[in-house]
């Protein structure tokens, strides 16, 4: 059983504030990724993890024990590095055998496991081969099986993928999640891709300048964004202008003239200016008939074809921000009638749609 | 990144100060402290420590920078690495064609040294490359050209022997100055 608890994790490079006091743990087994855009303290969180560089303030915790007086080499940790970090002079087997023979295995054991590994990874026949001999899926797939071959309490992944083609990029990552199940190994990984964060991961934790802004699974991410951040950077949001129309036991918001239903009003006065964030496939259309609105109105500009899912987008009509494009997803066919021009009602799920000041959305987007 | 403009400032410090200077200043000291150094070819040895700096360096640095030495040595460390099998499974093997860049480069610079020599009064290959052009000039174009075959033999065997320990890897530049 392995666990890793951060508590209140701090980190400064000159007057850079890295991380602001960083709280989260992450349980036996769990698949956790740290999601943000550059600079937002994912990867000093994992190198504090690592042990490579040292928190100004607060403690690192596994299964329970301080570990923020061992050195890297002393926390049993495999890591994985984005530029692959093979040793040049050792070829695959050398390279997968390295933790080993540091760790003073009999060369009968080491060659076993190396090759054990080699081979899970999907290397066999390759083990003779220099790291320039071998393709960057290759040289990936070595560093992974070297991370992996040590038998660590913690697999430490450093946005391992992004310096990959799209191809081989989507391909490793399924075969290091099918890994990381197999050998129930606690993992952690660094990515500024959402994509893959969504697609790997047990719970992801969305970072921003040094803040953790949500730590949940894949799903409570993007269906219920906690902050407009998170809103905005995962996945593709709509943004409504309105005020506050109810506050209490019918929260709304009124975008235009039409007064539209929210449920995360609480807080908010009315008459408040704010944006209501949705996602596309939470977003409704409505084809508009006479005295009978069912939401705000709007026209859509075209359809785009995406192989399983078709995205109309639409101008809302004499609302404050007439200019905004507003996405929505269908699936399935029959969406001819949606052509350019026709006039519809726009609506939206209130129990996914995020409601957010004016300036809250505007220092989420800056941090992007 | 300071302490390398430092470090690249000062080996530019031989080429800056001129030779006799040097010699005398530390024949001042050296009749002060420790006269009995000035009568052994061993003072020389500082000196051409100082002289052939400014090659080593950046023989070595060009192979340190070749081989991004931070993430190597941080992958070494999660793999349960100490210091010490990271210098000597990691570092030197992966720098072994600088090293000999630098020892080869060492050694040219030495064979080919003659102010400090001839300041301190001691008869070097250069010394009496030049002693001997004097009277017989045959003979020290003859020596000169030995020398010169010298130092090219010395770079084939670097690079043989540097592509022999690679393991067919491409080689790493050797920068000289």
């Amino acid at each position: 059983m392995t666990t890793v608890e951060l508590r209140s994790v701090r980190k400064t490079f000159g007057d850079f504030v890295a991380l602001h006091g960083l709280d989260l743990n992450m349980t036996d087994g769990e698949f956790v990724s740290f999601l943000g855009p550059s600079g937002c303290g994912k990867t000093t969180a994992l190198r504090i993890v690592a042990g490579f560089e040292l928190p100004d303030g607060g403690s690192v915790l596994l299964d329970g024990a301080d570990i923020e007086n061992a050195p890297p080499n002393k926390r049993d940790m495999g890591m994985v590095f984005q530029d692959y970090s093979l040793f040049p002079n050792m070829t695959a087997i050398e390279n997968v055998a390295f933790g080993l023979r540091v760790r003073g295995q009999s060369a009968s054991q080491m060659k076993e496991t190396s090759g054990k590994m080699i081979e899970m990874v999907g290397l066999k026949g390759k083990e003779g081969n220099y790291p320039h001999q071998m393709s960057g899926g290759q040289q990936q797939r070595v560093a992974l099986a070297r991370a992996l071959a040590i038998q660590p309490k913690v697999l430490l992944l450093d946005e391992p993928l992004s310096a990959l083609d799209a191809k081989v990029r989507v391909s490793l990552r399924n075969e290091i999640r099918v890994i990381q199940q197999e050998l129930a190994i606690s993992t952690i990984f660094v990515t500024h891709d959402q994509e893959e964060a969504l697609t790997i991961s047990d719970r992801i934790a969305v970072l921003s300048q040094g803040q953790l802004e949500q730590f949940g699974t894949p799903e409570e991410i993007y269906r219920h964004p906690a902050t407009p951040f998170v809103a905005a950077f995962v996945g593709e949001s709509n943004i409504f202008h309105g005020t506050i129309a109810g506050t209490h036991d019918a929260p709304s918001v009124r975008i235009g003239s039409v007064e539209m239903p929210v449920q995360q009003a609480a807080g908010r006065t009315s008459g408040e200016r704010v944006r209501v964030l949705t996602r596309p496939e939470s977003t409704y259309l409505h084809v508009t008939s006479d005295g009978d609105r069912k939401g705000i109105p709007a026209t859509v500009v075209s359809q785009q074809f995406q192989g399983a899912r078709t995205r109309i987008l639409t101008h809302l009509d004499h609302v404050e921000d007439p200019g905004a494009v507003i996405l929505t997803d269908v699936t399935g066919g029959g969406h001819d009638h949606l052509s350019g021009g026709v006039q519809v009602d726009v609506t939206f799920d209130p129990a996914t749609a995020l409601v957010a000041s004016a300036e809250e959305l505007e220092s989420a987007t800056v941090a992007q | 990144m300071h302490l390398r403009a430092l470090v690249e400032g000062i080996t530019l410090l031989v080429f800056a100060i001129p030779a006799i200077t040097l010699v005398i200043g530390a024949t001042g000291l050296l009749l002060g402290l420790a006269p009995w150094a000035l009568g052994s070819p061993l003072i020389l040895v500082p000196f051409y420590v100082v002289l052939s700096f400014a090659f080593t360096y950046r023989a070595l640095d060009a192979g340190v920078r070749a081989m991004d030495l931070q993430t190597l040595v941080d992958a070494a460390q999660s793999l349960g690495a100490g210091w010490t099998t990271i210098l000597l499974r990691v570092i030197l093997p992966n720098l072994r064609t600088a090293l000999l860049g630098a020892a080869f480069l060492t050694i040219t610079v030495v064979l080919g040294e003659y102010v400090l020599s001839s300041l301190f009064l001691y008869e070097t290959l250069p010394v009496f490359m030049a002693e001997i052009g004097t009277a017989e000039a045959q003979g020290a174009a003859a020596l000169a050209l030995l020398t010169v075959l010298f130092t090219w033999g010395l770079l084939v065997l670097v690079s043989f022997v540097s592509r022999r320990l690679g393991g067919g890897r491409p080689q790493m530049t050797v920068v000289t100055t």
